[in-house]
Parts: C-alpha cells; sequence; structure tokens
C-alpha cells in the first residue's frame, strides 16, 4: 500500500500552512502518516526549507530585505557588512572572507510611492528588478546581492538607480555609486 | 482485546521503511530540531513494532492512527529530554554532539533551485526566504516584511507552487 484509498490528498497550499503554522495537532497527520504521495510532497517543502537555511547563510542569493528581516538574520549570527548611502551619494565597498552579507541601505524618499524598482549597472550589463518590497515609512531599501557576485567583482563599479513607477511615468528617485575593490587586510 | 496477526521480518521491514521517514518529518515539524527528530523516531519505531510483535495493536490496519498516537506521546517526552539536553550542550558545547543528521531524503539541486529563485517575484522571494531562514508562521513572517499574514499565506503559497514547477516536482493539489 503505498497511500490511501481514493481519499483526496491534502492540497499543496494546505501543507504549506501546516508545515508553517502553528505547533498544535493537526487533523491532517494521520493521513500524512498512512499517505505517502502527501508525505512526499511535505518531505519537499522541508527539503526546501533546509536549503533555503544554507542559501541564506551563505548570500547565494541575491535579496530585498526590510529592516525586521535583517534583524532576524543578524540576530541568527549572520557577519553582515553594511553601507548607507543617500541619493546621489558614492561609496568605496568591498567584502571580507568573514562576511555573510553585504547589504546597501539606499536611502530615497518614498512617501507616495506606490511601486518601486531598482536599475543596477556594472559596466555595460544592465540588471533589473521589478515592484521590490519596501517600506515607504522607513526612508530607504535595503539590498543583498549574492556574495558570491562580489567576491568575483574585482575592481568594478557599480550603480544603482532607484526608480518610482506610476500611472504617470517613471521617476528615478536616487542614484547610488559602489567603487567596489577586493578585501585587503 | 483481539490479538494482531503474526508479523514477520520482511513486514516489519516494509513497516519501517514506510513510517520512519514519515515521523521523522513529524518530528521536525513538532520539535523544529533534526537530533530531537531522529530520537523521536527511533523511539516511535521501537514501540510500534514491539506493539505489533506482542499483539497490542488492535487494529493493524489503522496503523498510521496507532503511530499517530504514540508520537504524540513520545512527543511530549522527547520535548522534556530536549530540553536537558540543551542546557548539556550550553554546559559541555557542541562536541557531544552526533555527527549532523542528514535529514532530507529529497536532495534538490542547488543550482536549479538558485535559478528558480531567482525567477520568483522579489515579493514572493523575500517571503519564501523569511519563511523559511528560521521556519516562521505567517503573522511573524508578516511582522519582518510589512504584509499582512493573509497576504503572506497566499504569496508564500503561489512561491512555493511556482518553485516546485520550476524544480520538475509535479504536483497534485
Amino acid at each position: 500500500m503505498t497511500g490511501t484509498s481514493p481519499v483526496e490528498h491534502i492540497p499543496l497550499a494546505t501543507l504549506v500552512d501546516y508545515w508553517f503554522d502553528g505547533l498544535g495537532e493537526s487533523p491532517h497527520e494521520e493521513h500524512l502518516l498512512a499517505c505517502g504521495d502527501c508525505s512526499e510532497r511535505l518531505a519537499w517543502i522541508a527539503g526546501l526549507g533546509e536549503e533555503i537555511r544554507d542559501i541564506v547563510k551563505r548570500g547565494e542569493a541575491m535579496m530585498v530585505l526590510t529592516g525586521g528581516l535583517l534583524k532576524r538574520l543578524a540576530a541568527a549570527g549572520l557577519r553582515v557588512r553594511e553601507y548607507r548611502l543617500g541619493p546621489g551619494a558614492s561609496v568605496n565597498c568591498t567584502i571580507a572572507p568573514a562576511d555573510d552579507l553585504v547589504v546597501a541601505h539606499l536611502e530615497a524618499p518614498l512617501a507616495g510611492v506606490d511601486r518601486l524598482d531598482v536599475v543596477s549597472s556594472v559596466g555595460p550589463v544592465l540588471h533589473r528588478l521589478h515592484d521590490i518590497p519596501f517600506d515607504p515609512s522607513s526612508g530607504e531599501v535595503l539590498l543583498a546581492p549574492r556574495t558570491r557576485d562580489l567576491r568575483a567583482l574585482g575592481h568594478a563599479t557599480e550603480v544603482a538607480r532607484l526608480i518610482a513607477v506610476g500611472a504617470d511615468g517613471e521617476k528615478v528617485i536616487g542614484e547610488y555609486t559602489f567603487n567596489h575593490s577586493p578585501f585587503r587586510e | 482485546m483481539e490479538a494482531a496477526p503474526a508479523i514477520d521480518a520482511e513486514a516489519e521491514a516494509e513497516l519501517y521503511r514506510r513510517f520512519a521517514p514519515r515521523v521523522r518529518l513529524y518530528g521536525r515539524k513538532h520539535l523544529r530540531d533534526a537530533h530531537l527528530a531522529e530520537d523521536l523516531m527511533q523511539q516511535v519505531m521501537v514501540v510500534m513494532l514491539e506493539s505489533l510483535r506482542a499483539g497490542r495493536v488492535r487494529e493493524p490496519e489503522r496503523i498510521a492512527s496507532f503511530v499517530l498516537s504514540t508520537c504524540r506521546m513520545v512527543v511530549m517526552d522527547v520535548k522534556r529530554t530536549g530540553a536537558r539536553r540543551q542546557e548539556l550542550l550550553e554546559r559541555y558545547g557542541e562536541d557531544l554532539l552526533p555527527r549532523e543528521v542528514t535529514e532530507s531524503a529529497l536532495a534538490l539541486d542547488r543550482e536549479r533551485l538558485l535559478a528558480c529563485l531567482a525567477r520568483l517575484a522579489e515579493r514572493e522571494r523575500m517571503v519564501i526566504l523569511a519563511s523559511f531562514f528560521e521556519s516562521k508562521g505567517a503573522d511573524e513572517v508578516a511582522a519582518m516584511t510589512n504584509l499582512a499574514s493573509g497576504n503572506v499565506r497566499v504569496i508564500r503559497h503561489r512561491a512555493i507552487e511556482r518553485l516546485r514547477a520550476c524544480m520538475g516536482a509535479g504536483d497534485r493539489g
């Protein structure tokens, strides 16, 4: 027997909620012990969680953060290097071998902004992040590039632009320059 | 009490193969610790097999129900033991821990996962990373990300569906 007879399987959304929310008993648990298909999907979710925890700890994914999330990462023991820039500013930056994450705080006038994109360029290469999450009241956007990209960067200048997107078009609300160089002791 | 039919070694092995990973998963969910989940699995498997051999399982065809009841009882015990283990760890250090428990039998392709994560919308990726990093519920992720709890759930569902499709995991439900 590999699972239940024609009982409906647990929807994926329900499995996701079960995995994350609450430590109390759930009416699905007997089915999860009896059904190979549903337990396999739950195991996939658990496996995804392990991979993502490791990805975050190693800075392997580009992340747009909030202040609250950054605090959790730091509280969990990640070594975070931070740079703060106002519009039009530039900074000399690097990444040390011991750094787990590098976070750029891009200060900007965010009041009244509904949607925000980020366009970054290193030389001729452009990259655009669409509709990033942000807290208008914080007055800043937090970006954490992939650490493997930073470590491979060498000497380079990156320019990031915050673009407010609205019904009447796009407007650059801040431009920030990062002069990156390899870490030196 | 009606005696359970005799159970042979092959049937025991099959029951172990079927239930051990599922009980371990139950432990990961309720104990949020791979070592404690392993403890739980071992204890529950012992109880299950001994009970079957001794004819103490009243309805062998509903073995999942029996296993679940056992899990719930043992979880309470393991939590108490876990508290003592944590005390010892804090006093004597991580050297006392056995080798890292390899939890997931479903190893995911890291590079493919990274590519799939990059394809998520920014908000989806943030919710996924925030949710999984410390296995936080919707309310806590909402507080961290300035989103409403209901939004977090919807975004999380959608993002995980997309990741499964992108990873080729297939789906039902």
